[in-house]
C-alpha cells in the first residue's frame, strides 16, 4: 500500500493507497504516532485509493482518533471507496468517524472553530 | 652393365683419371661396359691394340691404355676400375632409392587425396565410385569393384573395370567372399566368371549387419609390402567413408521419420475429442498421455438425439505407429457406429466394430480392448459392455470401491462373437473410472507395480474433488511412482462422476499459507480470480474477500498467536450459487462461542472484537468445527449470477 504525507496548515493529511490490511497497519500506526509527537492533533485520512480494509486496519484508526481526540483534536475521513463503506457501515463506525466526501471540506471543518 | 644416365656422372671422373695417365706417358685411355666403348680420351680415337687393359667384374667396366706398359701400372689399372665400379654401384643404389621414395611418396599423395574426396561423399555410391577409381590408380590395377549389402534392401554394387561384367556375377564373387572372407582363392571355384579369379578381395568392415568390400583386380600375381600397406590404407579408409555414409543415411531417415511421427502426433491429437460436452448431473472428464509420440490408446465422449451420455475409452494392443494406425480407424469407425446407430446399445455398438475391424487387427496379429458406457442422468442408469479392457473401478458412497470385471473377449479377435451388456444403477456420489493398463502397469525403480490397489485410494482419498482433480491427482501419483524415466505405456483414462443435484462445480482450489499477515494476501487473490471466473460480482467478491481476511487474521492471532510457521490450509470452492471457503489449522481452539459473538458499540471505539461479527454480517454460513488436533471453518455466502 502506498501512503502520501502532507502537512497542510495544522492538519496532518495522509493519502493511503492499495489494501489497508494487517500487514499494513504498523506503517500507518508509526506515521499517526509520529504526526502526534510533532504536536499536529488535527488528522485527515483520505481513503482514495484504498480498495480493501479490514478490521485491523479499521482498528489502527479508531486508535489514532481517541488520541487525537483526547488532545483536543479530531481524525476525519474522506473519500471512502465503496468496499470500504461496508465495513464501516458493518461495524457502524461510520457514526463514530466523521467521514467527508472530499479532502477540501474536511480541511474547512477543522479550520472552522466548533 | 652401367645406366646410360650414370655415365654423367663418371665422365669427370673418367677424365681426371685418363689425365693422370697421359701424364704418365699414355697416349689414350678408353673406358667400356660390357666391352662397348662408352668414353675415351683425348680427342681423336686411335685403332690399335691396347698396351695395358683393366676390369671391374661387377659392374662389367673395363679400361685400355694405350702408349704405357708395366705391372706396376697393371696394378694401378687395377685397382682404379674396382674403384669406380664401386663408385658407380653406390650411385646406382641412391638413385634406385630416391626412385622408390619418390614412388612412396606419390603414393601417400595419391592416398591423401583419396581421404579427402571420400571425406566429402555422403551417398553410399559415390564413397563406392571413389574407392573403385583411386585404388585402381593408387595399385596400378586393371579395375576395382564394391558391394555394399544392407538388410532389407538391394545390394549396391559399383564397377571400375575394363570391361564390364554383370552385377550378378560381381555380387556373386562377393557372395563367396563374405562366406569365407579369410580364403581369397576364386580360382577353383567354377562359379566364377573368368577373368574374376585373379581378384582381391578386401573386406571393408562397417556397422553390424552391413556387408560390404572392394575387389581389386590385380595386375602381377604377387601383391608387393608396400602395396599391401597401402590395401590396408585404403580399406581403412574405404570403411571409415562407408560407415559415415551408412550413418549419414540412418540420420536422414530417422529425420524423416521424426517428421512423420509429429505429424501423426498432430493427427491424433485432432481426432481425440477437443473439448468436454457438459450434461446435468454428471462431472466428465478425460485424458491421453501417450508414451511416445503417437499411441494406441484412445476415448471419446459424446451426447446425441438418443442417449444423453455416450463415452468409450479403448486400448489397442502394443505401442508406436502401428498401434496408433488401428487406433485411428479403431476410434472412426466407433465414432461413425454412434452417429449412424443412435438407438444402439453398448453391446452392439462393439460387436459392429469387430464386424468392421476383424480384417484389419487379424491381418497384422493385434487386437483392441474397449469398454462402452451410456449414462442416462434423468434415470441414472449406466448401460455397458465391456471387452476386456481393465482397469474399471466403480467408487460408490458408503460401499468398497470395486473393479468391475472385464469378461469379455477384446475387439479383432473372434469373428461374430456376440458381446453382452451389463448395467448398473448408479447415485450420486458414484465415480466410475476406466483406464488403460499404463497405470496400474507402471513399475517403480524397483520393478514394483503401481497397482490397482494405489488407484482405488487414490480415487476414495479424492473423491469429493471434481472428476478432473481426481484425474490429476492420478496421473501426478503414476508420473511420480515411475519416475523420471521415460513412460513406458501409453496412459489414458476416463472419469465420470454422477454430481445428481449437486449443481457442477465450477472452481476448487487448495493452498496452504504460513500464518503471516503478508501471506494472507494469496488466499485473496486467489478467491478474486475464482469468483471472477464464476461470474460472482465485484460488491460479493468483496464482502467474500472480506470475511476470510478477517478469518485468517483471526487464526493468524489467535490460532497460531502469532507464530508464523504455523500452517492454514485453505479450500475455496465456487458453485452455480455458493461461494465455500474452508480453512484448517493445528493451532489453538477457539474458546468463544460464535452464537454469542457480537458487533462492538461503536461508540466504545473499541480496538479490537469486530472481526468474527463482520464475518457472521457477511456470510450467510459459519461453521467451527475442532477434531484431530485441528480447526475445521467453513463460511459460505449464497449469490446469483450476474
Amino acid at each position: 500500500m502506498e501512503m502520501t504525507a502532507k502537512i497542510s496548515g495544522s492538519v496532518a493529511i495522509a493519502t493511503l493507497k492499495g489494501r489497508f490490511d494487517a500487514h499494513e497497519v504498523p506503517a500507518v500506526a508509526a506515521w499517526l504516532q509520529s504526526s502526534q509527537q510533532s504536536g499536529l492533533v488535527h488528522i485527515l485520512v483520505n481513503l482514495e485509493g484504498v480498495n480493501f480494509i479490514d478490521s485491523t486496519a479499521l482498528s489502527s484508526l479508531v486508535s489514532g482518533l481517541k488520541h487525537c481526540r483526547e488532545k483536543g483534536g479530531d481524525l476525519y475521513l474522506c473519500r471512502l471507496t465503496q468496499p470500504v463503506r461496508v465495513i464501516f457501515e458493518l461495524t457502524r463506525l461510520d457514526n463514530a468517524f466523521t467521514i467527508f466526501p472530499v479532502e477540501m471540506d474536511a480541511l474547512v471543518a477543522f479550520s472552522t472553530p466548533c | 652393365m652401367i645406366v646410360p644416365t650414370l655415365m654423367q656422372l663418371c665422365r669427370s671422373e673418367f677424365e681426371a683419371l685418363a689425365k693422370t695417365w697421359l701424364l704418365l706417358g699414355a697416349i689414350q685411355v678408353t673406358l667400356h661396359d660390357d666391352g662397348l666403348l662408352i668414353a675415351h680420351y683425348p680427342g681423336d680415337l686411335l685403332a690399335a691394340e691396347p698396351d695395358l687393359s683393366a676390369s671391374d667384374p661387377n659392374s662389367g667396366l673395363s679400361m685400355h691404355l694405350y702408349g704405357i706398359k708395366g705391372a706396376q701400372w697393371q696394378i694401378v689399372a687395377d685397382a682404379q676400375m674396382h674403384l669406380l665400379g664401386r663408385l658407380l654401384g653406390s650411385e646406382g643404389e641412391m638413385d634406385s632409392l630416391t626412385g622408390s621414395l619418390v614412388e612412396t611418396q606419390d603414393r601417400l599423395v595419391a592416398l591423401y587425396d583419396l581421404t579427402r574426396a571420400t571425406r566429402g561423399a555422403m551417398e553410399i555410391r559415390d564413397v563406392l565410385c571413389l574407392l573403385a577409381v583411386e585404388s585402381t590408380r593408387l595399385l596400378d590395377a586393371h579395375g576395382a569393384f564394391a558391394v555394399v549389402k544392407i538388410p532389407d534392401q538391394a545390394p549396391i554394387i559399383h564397377q571400375f573395370l575394363d570391361s564390364p561384367y554383370p552385377n550378378e556375377s560381381l555380387l556373386l564373387v562377393a557372395d563367396l567372399f563374405f562366406l569365407h572372407p579369410e580364403d581369397n582363392n576364386f580360382k577353383e571355384c567354377s562359379a566364377v566368371p573368368p577373368g574374376l579369379g585373379n581378384v582381391v578381395m578386401l573386406i571393408l568392415s562397417v556397422r553390424p549387419q552391413v556387408q560390404a568390400c572392394l575387389g581389386i583386380l590385380y595386375k602381377s600375381r604377387e601383391i608387393s609390402s608396400p602395396d599391401s600397406k597401402l590395401l590396408k590404407a585404403i580399406t581403412d579408409q574405404g570403411s571409415a567413408s562407408l560407415d559415415n555414409a551408412l550413418f549419414h543415411l540412418e540420420a536422414v531417415e530417422s529425420a524423416r521419420l521424426e517428421t512423420e511421427m509429429t505429424l501423426a502426433r498432430q493427427v491424433q491429437t485432432a481426432l481425440l475429442p477437443q473439448s468436454l460436452p457438459k450434461i446435468k448431473g454428471v462431472d466428465i472428464y478425460g485424458i491421453s498421455i501417450p508414451a511416445s509420440q503417437v499411441g494406441g490408446d484412445f476415448f471419446f465422449i459424446t451426447s446425441n438425439s438418443e442417449h444423453a451420455l455416450t463415452f468409450y475409452l479403448g486400448d489397442v494392443t502394443g505401442k508406436g505407429m502401428p498401434a496408433a494406425l488401428l487406433m485411428s480407424m479403431t476410434n472412426t469407425s466407433a465414432r461413425s457406429a454412434i452417429r449412424y446407430m443412435p438407438f444402439s446399445e453398448p453391446h452392439i455398438l462393439i460387436d459392429r466394430l469387430n464386424n468392421d475391424l476383424l480384417e484389419d487387427y487379424s491381418a497384422v496379429d493385434m487386437f483392441v480392448t474397449i469398454f462402452v458406457g451410456m449414462f442416462d442422468p434423468d434415470t441414472h442408469q449406466l448401460l455397458f459392455a465391456n471387452a476386456g479392457q481393465s482397469p474399471v473401478i466403480y467408487a460408490s458412497p458408503n460401499q468398497e470401491t470395486i473393479l468391475l470385471e472385464a469378461d469379455d473377449l477384446p475387439v479383432g479377435i473372434f469373428e461374430n462373437h456376440h458381446y453382452s451388456m451389463k448395467s448398473l444403477n448408479l447415485s450420486q456420489g458414484d465415480i466410475l473410472v476406466i483406464t488403460t493398463d499404463g497405470f496400474n502397469e507402471t513399475s517403480n525403480e524397483k520393478g514394483e507395480l503401481f497397482g490397482i490397489d494405489r488407484m482405488k485410494n487414490i480415487i476414495n482419498r479424492n473423491s469429493h474433488r471434481s472428476a478432473k482433480e481426481i484425474a490429476e491427482s492420478l496421473c501426478a501419483a503414476v508420473s511420480e511412482y515411475g519416475g523420471s524415466d521415460r513412460q513406458e505405456d501409453d496412459r489414458t483414462l476416463l472419469i465420470m462422476k454422477v454430481t445428481g443435484d449437486e449443481k457442477p462445480v465450477f472452481h476448487q482450489t487448495e493452498m496452504e499459507v504460513y500464518a503471516e499477515y503478508e501471506q494472507l494476501r494469496i488466499p485473496a487473490q486467489v478467491l478474486r480470480e475464482v469468483c471472477s471466473a464464476a461470474g460472482v460480482s465485484e460488491d460479493l467478491i468483496g464482502k467474500c474477500e472480506l470475511a476470510l481476511q478477517e478469518l485468517l487474521t483471526n487464526l493468524v492471532n489467535h490460532a497460531y498467536e502469532g507464530n508464523p510457521q504455523g500452517v492454514i490450509r485453505v479450500s475455496i470452492q465456487v458453485t452455480a450459487d455458493r461461494v465455500i471457503m474452508q480453512t484448517e489449522d493445528s493451532g489453538n481452539r477457539m474458546e468463544s462461542d460464535l452464537d454469542s459473538v457480537e458487533m462492538p458499540d461503536p461508540l466504545l471505539l473499541q480496538e479490537s472484537g469486530y472481526g468474527m461479527a463482520i464475518i457472521k454480517g457477511l456470510m450467510d454460513e459459519v461453521t467451527y468445527r475442532n477434531g484431530e488436533g485441528k480447526n475445521f471453518w467453513l463460511l459460505a455466502k449464497n449469490y446469483t449470477k450476474e
